[in-house]
């Protein structure tokens, strides 16, 4: 087993630190170097005592360690374009966060470069390596709920606004400052901008693409924040399968700068629970369970806490199988580009107030 | 991985994380011994054994559970801190051993705890025992072990502490939660789907594998193991004499 040298660039995606974990445990995986921008997150990063090479950029990162075979970019989002015509610049393999772009031209054009640059690019959706959903995916294709009639699914969790400023600002978050719809102050980039998981797992579960979907937002739970925290999304598949997604912002959190115990106030962060009904029968799931419950530090409050949370694992796995033997991710950026529409058409259907077929 | 079973699912850790150069492993009802270049060990889940010494480890496979990992966790990382009492409720299917259910949870309760039992009160009626635990510490352990008419394992761990409760059961709902409910014409089926690296075992085998895992990681951690279990036998002893004279008995120290 050849290990492949791994880079992380930014450090300021909200799962940067899983990378820190699994790079560290897993032999397949070789973690030469990262690069950050901003000092203070740097600083952080040296005081947790991986004794990584850390450079300001990543052509810099890229120049010095001329091994690295792979990039994670854990960027905002609106730093991934130009970072991927960086790798596929210096023909690296590039393992991007879950929302590679919202503009769909810079969409396109990664798609381009990655092509032309004959390097992989794998999506970083990291629910199809949990356990209970490879087990519902598994109870679905056997048809033990006959066909299915309506997937259900939460993303819900608290905002990590606080812990990573970025996803508060539009700019970063979706590209641009687009109005949520006529009259509403706030902007695109938000809860729905977080959460593109359950928008894939829907297209796997119902082996079609969207047919429609509609969505709506209600006022902020986050008074001050000036994107969306609130939506449902229900719509149909194009194989008549129904669906209604909770992609909200909906559990309350303390607004701490990095997250520790104590962060969440509703007493579980993350709810990412399935809801599939059949003709022959229901599965319910919870991704991250079963759970342990606590009353305790640091603000003495009830707390539910997931014992599930290793998706990482066999994500980088995938990587190390793709990057040494030249298979294609299964999720990369053609598959994935649907699922980003889908998620345009949701706060394209919040601004019309109406339904948005796909053509 | 295709095909995955525990033998195979310890070869693969072992390898993908270079524990160890496995040689054989051979499973037997109550032994998996693993022969590597680090030795020849024993993994016994049979606890009515007297004996666990040279290559004979104790298969706590339970300390790779998450949900006490977790638990041990919140009091390490003092999330929830000074602990004075923990209920244990572990009602097994018939035909369970009462010890090995009984040097199970003491096991659990000390290694979350970090504390050792030194008195226990204990009346029990055929293979069923209620007792009260008292540790070093001064920490009070109700337990409620035993077996039943019952396909699987009806379990709790709490834990008070003067700063809060830690527990692994959703709280006032008396059930166990599960990942994975499936709901048919046939009934509820459960499943525990806890592992993606070892998909494909049951949730016992995914904990003796990584327990397994640990041991082969760190061979050195075998001497603590075994005398962990020596002190716990010497729990058992102490509950059934306890049991027989009614009286809140010590355990015994030294070897």
């Amino acid at each position: 087993m050849k290990p492949i040298n791994v880079a992380i660039s930014s450090l300021t995606h909200a799962h940067v630190r899983k990378y820190y974990t699994t790079l560290m445990e897993n032999p397949k995986l070789n973690w030469v170097a990262v690069s950050c921008p901003d000092e203070a997150i740097a600083n952080h990063f040296n005081s947790l005592g991986y004794g990584i090479p850390l450079y300001s950029t990543l052509e810099e990162m890229l120049e010095r360690h001329p091994e690295i075979d792979a990039v994670v970019l854990a960027s905002e989002n609106s730093r991934h374009m130009e970072e991927v015509k960086t790798c596929c610049q210096y023909k690296k393999h590039i393992l991007s966060m879950k929302i590679p772009t919202f503009d769909m031209d810079e969409y396109d054009q990664m798609i381009k470069l990655v092509d032309e640059a004959g390097v992989i690019c794998q999506v970083e959706l990291e629910l199809h390596y949990n356990p209970a959903v490879k087990r519902v995916m598994e109870l679905v294709e056997e048809g033990v709920i006959g066909k299915i009639i309506s997937f259900n699914a939460t993303n819900i969790t608290l905002s990590p606004v606080w812990a990573f400023p970025w996803q508060g600002v539009p700019e970063l978050s979706y590209g641009s400052r687009v109005p949520l719809k006529p009259g509403d102050s706030r902007f695109r980039g938000g809860a729905l901008s977080d959460h593109p998981h359950i928008f894939d797992l829907v297209r796997w579960i119902a082996g079609s693409d969207y047919n429609y979907v509609f969505s709506d937002a209600g006022d902020n739970i986050r008074t001050d924040l000036i994107e969306e925290d609130l939506l449902y999304v229900t719509g149909e598949m194009e194989n008549g399968m129904k669906f209604l997604l909770d992609p909200s912002w909906s559990r309350v959190e303390e607004r701490i700068k990095i997250p520790a115990p104590g962060w969440e106030v509703f007493p579980k962060r993350m709810e990412v629970n399935f809801t599939i009904v059949g003709t022959d029968g229901v599965i319910q799931a919870d991704a991250f369970g079963p759970n342990v419950y606590f009353c305790g530090g640091p603000n003495n409050r009830y707390t539910i806490q997931y014992t599930y949370f290793d998706e990482w694992v066999g994500m980088m796995d995938e990587l190390h199988l793709c990057v040494t033997e030249g298979k294609k991710p299964k999720i990369d950026l053609r598959w994935h580009k649907k699922t980003v529409e889908a998620m345009l058409n949701c706060y394209e259907s919040i601004a019309l107030g109406q339904p948005v077929f796909f053509k | 991985m295709e095909n995955i079973n525990l033998k195979s699912a310890i070869e693969y850790l072992a390898e993908k994380y270079q524990l160890a150069k496995i040689e054989s492993i051979t499973t037997s009802e109550s032994t998996i011994t693993v022969e590597c270049d680090k030795g020849v060990f024993n993994f016994c889940s049979d606890f009515s054994q007297e004996k666990c010494e040279g290559g004979d480890v104790p298969l706590f496979a339970w300390r790779s559970q998450r949900r006490y990992f977790e638990m041990r966790k919140n009091l390490l990382d003092k999330i929830v801190q000074d602990p004075v009492g923990m209920r244990i409720k572990h009602i097994a299917p018939k035909g369970t051993n009462l010890a090995n259910i009984l040097v199970q949870e003491v096991d659990i309760a000390q290694w979350i705890l970090g504390d050792r039992v030194e008195k226990v009160f204990a009346s029990t009626q055929d293979d069923y025992c209620n007792a009260i635990f008292s540790t070093e510490q001064g920490i009070k352990i109700s337990a409620e072990i035993g077996t039943a008419q019952t396909k699987t394992p009806i379990l709790l761990h709490e834990i008070i502490a003067k700063t809060g409760v830690i527990t692994d059961t959703a709280v006032d709902t008396q059930v166990e939660h599960y990942p994975i409910y499936l709901y048919n014409s046939k009934g509820t089926t459960i499943y525990n789907d806890v592992d993606f690296e070892l998909y494909g075992l049951s949730y016992d085998e995914i904990a003796k594998v990584r327990f397994i895992a640990s041991v082969l990681a760190e061979p050195k951690l075998i001497g603590e193991l075994q005398k962990t279990y020596q002190q716990a036998k010497k729990v058992y002893r102490a509950a059934v004499l306890a049991a027989e004279k009614l009286e809140n008995t010590a355990v015994l120290r030294g070897a």
